[in-house]
């Protein structure tokens, strides 16, 4: 049967010709044209950030506030637009070899930084270089930049289409200039000096970010004079704002979009990005168990974790990888069977289900949603008789137990549009055995770690977030991509008249999740 | 122990006595109406915080009552009422409502008993709350005491459910207050009182769990068994909680069990009520007391001292003259004034006195008659004995005229021989009447009162056992070391020849005859006794009249001559006797006369020069 | 024999999905002899599934109670763009007949083969048979509904057809269901029925594979209605495609065609007269 299948896949690349006769039409934009000039006011959830690919850690919640940030004053090579395709950004044309281990992509001609010093093939290498993963490497020749794989990646172009693949200079001063739409101007109160072996443009506690137009922008200069970021603004805070028009775009919690949308507010959600999981500690002698596991993930209620507890703003995860990154979620299915769970409970040994000390829940990730998600999770195994405590995040310094918990819930935000690298990162992070199934690009070895892995419960996933954000209806063109990138430099205020954040009936903005 | 003495003791003793008694009533007395102001407190107490707790009840009921008439609550109850609704919109209504109406605890069910919005516990919603559904008329219900369960542990909670119904499906609203020391804090507390609320949400004992609003307490564990006391029974208790060794830092808890709508107990209320003052209180009491035991004590003394002289005095002087009166000296007068009772005492005797001294001249007249007459008794009988034969005699010898010169001649020897025994016999007779008469006075000399015994015992040795007639054994017990008396040897050996004649004449049958000295209290005690057939208590009051004799043949002059020699030696006789036993004759002597200064036995040297003395002390003991 | 099940969770278009479905059957027929895989009663469900960048295809193959797995992926950007947002239909009216009586429903049959087309009304107590004549529409059969007559204040009866069946009628009311005869004067034959009021018709284009779901806005006797136009997947879904104002409340919508055109019952709110028309789909550029 795979023959045929794969057979058809073959034909079905004929069948694109055939589908060719069908004209493309590009999608429709909106009439109005764009007006140039005004500040758009941004306020983010998360009180810092850094514009450094470089400090960036994988799957971290901040990730996609850095990305976002960092995609003003920086571009990648390639993009992704929302109908698939890759549009050249800094390359302008690439290719492969036949076992797509060698690539090489020619750098656009006359980019220029926003310092006004330009772009070079060697500009993009070093900056891709300590980006890349341990198998892929980078070399300027030329005018283009060639990398080279140890095996077929032929995900490439997902990669450097996303994540922290930015390219930009680092300055003597550890300041980093790209050649992004806009130029980081002025960072608030709080920001410390960079240190002098720093590269980054501004570490921690900064609170407000202004970002002015680039004039030398490859691509155009913006409509935006500037953009005006404040951070570590509180949720309901945030909404306010947007409704009493101190704010254009605002960063919601999931907790605060049922409001919005009773106020009418604008939102806008993206595909699911952040997956929150349970991971056992395979220190701990009693997590090996496997009936100990089973019980646990068939107690674990996971449609009211997503439809109650998060209100529907999450769904119900039981892969790894969301279904619109991998296409093969549906395949996986997170069963609840409480009755079962406790058969298998009550022939475990007292000590191992708890008994005689509960096992302890530890939140590795900081907030109000993942100590919720983790009540539920122990509600969820009390109900079955598996005994356990939530304990508190470690990182503020909440009380915290000597011993090591036996059971940790995380959150992983995607970071990439290579679901094999995806994958195989949110696994090294949670300490789960590499993989021995070899390029994860090649969908039916992902899919096969990722059943090992979810079958032998390494790894439990809960629910998956989007990310939200409320926008005014001065906002226009507004059209962030489904993987959360908000692609502000397209972006264009309408004049306002009226603060109004009452959004039109019907509205579908691109990119609302599937 | 002399009258003083008693009276002392007694007065001390009463004191003492009462002192004690005012003591223990005073503190036993002022106890009471302590504790009663103590109960009074506490019962004031606890009724402040059950009006307290029915009062935050109500405001929980109320703060319900306008959550329930909300139109929020109403578009809630509606939407909730069709099967289809989706609960999640109103997941976070919950904390909405609590913050609205200031509670601590909100809790949202549907028609089935579904929790849809916690406050408490968020990660709960979905799952079931059926007890809530159980009640038909949740406005009948009083507000009760709940255990919240929470994400870290538990919580106590005074709680309330109200329901919107629709279309005979219910809509629940729980609300509550948390009970802790805000709760506590409202309360108004005596001073020296004290509430603690223990809430009893874990399976043992926790300290963590007491709730003190003044963050006083200190060794909470202390509290353990009476808390566990109260989770066990239910009951309410009292105890008394010592907190230091000290028992002026002693508590009474009275503890009342709070219970749940199963009447599970949720927690209890402990009031606390310091026994600092009433200890102190019968601390200072027991001080009083002892300080005016000691005082009394002390006045006691004086008082004692001051009254028994008052009253001893008189008695001193009373006994003293009945002492003088028993000496002899009829004619004492005691100088005591007083219209008490002790002075109509001295009255008396002083009036006893002077009848005794006039009635003595007429007693001893009386005596001398009586003596005289029974010496004129006893003499005719005594000399009508050797006269009747006399008598006889004589006619004998007047009829022997006839008779012829040898008959005569024979009679006339047997009749002159009788004639002079029987005269010899009236000698003898005058001759004891003579030596009674002229009974000379003893010549004190020292003479060691064994020796004494032992020679008047020689005498009669051949008597002991006589050959015909049943022997008579003898026994001694002569104290050891017994000191030389003052005494007139010639008198008491006569003295002694007469008792010991005398029981030897009360022994016709044998029998042994005990001979016993000792010394006690400076007199020297001599006991003769027999073995005989004992006399009758009236034969013994008359055993010292003179002339008076048990014997056929005795002049009954003995024992009275012994009487007279025991009295000059300022002694006391007397008999004592058991018919068929024997009789016991007993001499007290003392060691020392008076006015008579003599040297020990070996020693001594009669001289003339001392007979004055020994005159004038004779011629005293009259 | 192999059965497929293909999903489409829109990948691609519709269209395009039965296009790739009828390649993939014809090349799975067409291996069908090969001994490797002729395992009997296999079933394969394919998906196809829309990531970012590729369009990923799941074959899941059934064994008995084995199942296995295939991936492949396409390039979305292979793939040219629909322009299926702007194909949107057109609605098209035709008035057949008007009259003054109550009308509950009524449908339009297009017979075909030398066969006068028929339009059937349903009045409140009668149901009458028109045929279509060179002058227009003449009664061929009236039927008195004799005990299935609708006593009540805003009567509803609606009328079903099946080609299968061409010569007879179903009738459904409130509580029954009665069958005539088309061809002759027989009496209805009805019985107890609890068949549910529909709530539209659907309705097929003329062009392409597209089946919509046509509906009536909604409102009240006294306020014209709209036709509109869904999605039939979503009857229930906010979003028309197209809409057709009316001149009054609609009574009700049915189809005598096999889809290909609805009939819909108006009331004339200017006239006061019930107007029955053809209602169909106008192909689009």
């Amino acid at each position: 049967m795979r023959f045929i299948v794969l057979r058809w896949l073959a034909v079905s690349e004929r069948l694109v010709a055939l589908l060719s006769i069908f004209p493309f039409a590009a999608a429709s934009f909106a009439s109005t044209k764009p007006r140039y000039g005004g500040v758009l006011r941004v306020e983010l959830l998360a009180s810092s950030t850094t514009l450094d690919p470089r400090a960036w850690k994988a799957g971290s919640r901040d990730f996609g506030t850095n990305e976002r940030l960092a995609a003003l004053v920086f571009d990648r090579l390639v993009a992704l637009d929302n109908y698939g395709r890759f549009v050249p950004q800094l390359a302008t044309e690439w290719s492969h070899d036949a076992s797509s281990r060698r690539w090489q992509f020619t750098i656009r001609a006359d980019v220029k930084f926003s310092d006004g010093s330009a772009l070079s093939a060697a500009d993009v290498a070093a900056a891709l270089a300590p980006l890349l993963p341990e198998d892929l490497k980078v070399a300027a020749t030329g005018n283009s930049v060639v990398f080279q794989a140890t095996e077929q990646r032929a995900d490439l172009l997902e990669l450097l289409a996303s994540g922290r693949f930015f390219v930009f200079r680092a300055q003597p001063d550890g300041s980093l200039v790209g050649t992004g739409a806009f130029k980081l101007e002025e960072a608030g109160k709080g920001t410390r000096p960079a240190a002098a072996d720093s590269p980054s443009v501004a570490q921690t506690s900064l609170q407000r970010l202004n970002f002015a137009a680039n004039e030398l922008c490859w691509a155009g200069r913006p409509f935006l004079d500037a953009i005006d970021v404040t951070l570590g603004v509180p949720p309901l805070r945030a909404l306010f704002d947007l409704q009493v028009g101190k704010a254009e775009l605002v960063e919601l919690a999931p907790d605060m979009v049922r409001r919005a949308n009773q106020a009418n507010t604008r939102v806008w959600a993206s595909s699911p990005l952040t997956l929150y999981g349970l991971r056992f500690d395979d220190a701990q002698p009693q997590t090996t168990n496997e009936k100990l596991r089973e019980a646990l993930s068939l107690s674990l209620d996971r449609m009211t974790m997503a439809g109650v507890l998060l209100q529907k703003q999450a769904e119900p995860a039981a892969a790894l990888l969301p279904q619109w990154l991998s296409g093969y979620a549906f395949l996986f299915h997170g069963e609840t069977n409480v009755e079962r769970a406790k058969e298998l409970r009550v022939s475990l040994p007292a000590n191992v289900a708890g008994g005689a000390s509960p096992l302890r829940l530890q939140t590795d990730v900081s907030g109000d949603l993942a100590r919720l998600l983790a009540e539920r999770v122990v509600v969820n195994a009390r109900q079955t008789g598996i005994s356990m405590q939530p304990l508190g995040k470690a990182h503020d310094g909440n009380a915290r137990t000597a011993d090591p918990a036996e059971l940790h819930l995380f959150a992983w935000r995607i970071f990439s549009l290579s679901p094999g690298e995806e994958l195989r990162s949110l696994a090294k992070a949670q300490r789960v055995e590499e993989a021995k199934e070899g390029n994860l690009s090649d969908p039916d070895r992902r899919y096969a770690w990722e059943r090992k892995i979810l079958e032998e419960r390494k790894l439990m996933p809960l629910v998956a977030l989007p990310d939200y954000a409320g926008l005014a209806t001065t906002v226009r063109d507004w059209q962030p991509s489904p993987w959360g990138e908000w692609q502000l430099a397209d972006v264009w205020l309408e004049p306002a008249q009226a603060p109004k954040t009452t959004a039109p009936p019907n509205s579908a903005p691109n990119g609302a999740r599937p | 122990m002399s009258f003083r003495t008693k009276l002392f003791w007694v007065f001390l003793v009463t004191m003492l006595v009462s002192v004690s008694i005012v003591s223990y009533a005073v503190t036993h007395y002022s106890r009471a109406p302590f504790e009663e102001i103590d109960r009074e407190r506490t019962e004031a107490l606890v009724a402040q915080f059950q009006k307290e707790y029915a009062q935050r009840g109500e405001e929980v009921g109320r703060q319900l009552d306008n959550i329930i008439n909300s139109e929020l609550t109403a578009r809630m109850a509606i939407d909730l009422a069709n099967p289809n609704a989706d609960q999640s919109l109103y997941f976070r209504d919950a904390v909405g409502m609590a913050q609205e109406h200031g509670l601590d605890f909100v809790e949202i069910v549907n028609f089935q008993g579904t929790l849809i919005s916690s406050v408490q516990y968020p990660a709960r919603v979905g799952y079931k709350e059926d007890w809530v559904t159980q009640v038909s008329d949740w406005h009948e219900v009083a507000p009760f005491l709940r255990k919240e369960e929470l994400p870290d542990g538990s919580d106590l909670s005074l709680s309330a459910v109200r329901t919107y119904p629709v279309e005979k499906k219910n809509l629940y609203i729980i609300g509550g207050k948390r009970m802790d020391r805000h709760f506590l804090a409202s309360l108004v507390l005596p001073a020296g009182m004290r509430a603690l609320l223990y809430r009893n949400l874990d399976p043992t004992f926790s300290a963590a769990e007491i709730v003190d609003s003044n963050d006083t307490l200190q060794n909470p564990e202390r509290l353990e068994p009476l808390i566990n006391q109260i989770r066990k029974q239910s009951q309410p208790l009292v105890e008394t909680v010592n907190w230091t060794g000290n028992a002026a830092d002693a508590e009474t808890f009275h503890s009342i069990p709070l219970l749940g709508r199963n009447n599970e107990v949720l927690g209890a209320l402990l009031v606390g009520s310091s026994q600092r003052e009433l200890v102190l209180l019968k601390r200072k009491i027991s001080w009083l007391a002892a300080i005016v035991g000691v005082s009394a004590l002390f006045v006691g003394l004086i008082l004692t001292w001051w009254i028994s002289r008052r009253i001893t005095r008189p008695i001193e002087e009373l006994a003293d003259g009945a002492r003088d009166v028993a000496s002899g000296r009829w004619d004492r007068h005691i100088d005591l004034r007083g219209r008490d009772e002790v002075g109509q005492l001295a009255g008396a005797f002083n009036e006893m006195t002077q009848t005794l001294a006039s009635q003595k001249e007429r007693l001893v007249q009386a005596e001398r008659v009586a003596a005289w007459r029974e010496l004129a008794r006893r003499l005719a009988h005594e000399l009508r004995n050797p006269l009747f034969p006399l008598q006889i005699t004589v006619e004998n010898l007047q009829r022997a005229r006839q008779l012829s010169q040898d008959q005569f001649q024979e009679v006339f020897n047997e009749s002159t021989a009788t004639l002079k025994a029987e005269l010899s016999n009236l000698n003898a007779i005058v001759n004891r009447f003579s030596d009674f008469s002229k009974m000379p006075t003893p010549r004190f000399t020292k003479v060691r009162i064994n020796e004494a015994l032992r020679d008047a015992m020689r005498l009669f040795e051949p008597q002991f056992n006589a050959v015909g007639k049943p022997p008579v054994g003898t026994e001694l017990f002569l104290g050891e070391g017994l000191p030389e008396i003052d005494a007139d040897p010639d008198l008491l050996h006569k003295a002694f020849q007469n008792l010991i004649l005398n029981a030897l004449d009360a022994m016709p049958a044998g029998g042994t005859l005990k001979l016993r000295t000792s010394g006690q209290d400076e007199k020297i005690r001599i006991e003769v006794s027999d073995t005989g057939k004992g006399l009758t208590p009236e034969e013994c009051s008359r055993l010292f009249t003179p002339y008076y004799t048990t014997k056929q043949l005795g002049t009954g002059l003995g024992l009275a001559i012994v009487q007279s020699i025991v009295s000059d030696h300022h002694g006391t006789i007397s008999v004592s006797s058991e018919e068929s036993r024997g009789t016991t004759f007993r001499i007290d002597l003392p060691q020392r006369q008076p006015g008579v200064l003599l040297k020990p036995a070996v020693e001594e040297k009669k001289s003339e020069g001392e007979e004055p003395a020994r005159a004038t002390a004779a011629a005293n003991q009259g | 024999m192999i059965c497929v099940n293909w999903t489409n969770h829109e990948a691609v278009s519709e269209t395009r999905s039965q296009q790739l479905k009828s390649v993939f059957v014809e090349e799975l027929q067409g291996k069908q002899s090969d001994p490797a895989t002729a395992t009997g009663n296999c079933v394969v469900s394919v998906f196809l599934e829309r990531t970012p960048a590729k369009i990923v295809v799941t074959a899941d193959v059934e064994n008995g109670r084995d199942a296995r797995f295939f991936f492949a992926t396409i390039p979305r950007a292979g793939i040219p763009a629909e322009n299926v947002a702007t194909s949107v239909p057109r609605l098209e009216k035709e008035l057949l007949w008007q009259q003054t009586e109550r009308v509950l429903d009524a449908l339009f049959v297009r017979r075909g083969n030398g066969a006068s087309d028929r339009l059937i009304v349903l009045q409140k107590e009668v149901l009458v048979v028109y045929e279509k004549q060179a002058d227009g529409w003449k009664a061929a059969q009236a039927k008195p509904l004799g005990e299935a007559s609708v006593m009540q204040r805003a009567p509803r009866g609606e009328l079903s057809f099946s080609l299968d069946q061409p010569e007879r009628v179903k009738i459904v009311f409130a509580g029954k269901s009665c069958q005539a005869s088309l061809n002759d004067a027989s009496p209805l034959v009805c019985q107890q029925s609890t068949e549910p009021v529909r709530a539209g018709m659907l309705l097929a284009s003329a062009c392409d594979s597209r089946v919509w779901w046509l509906r009536a806005s909604g409102g009240d006797s006294t306020t014209p209605d709209k036709l509109e136009l869904v999605n039939s997947s979503v009857p229930q879904g906010q979003i028309a495609a197209t809409e057709l104002a009316m001149l009054g409340p609609i009574v009700s919508i049915s189809s005598g065609e096999a889809l290909r055109a609805d009939t819909a019952v108006v009331f004339n709110l200017a006239t006061g007269n019930y107007e029955i028309y053809r209602i169909a789909l106008a192909c689009s550029q």
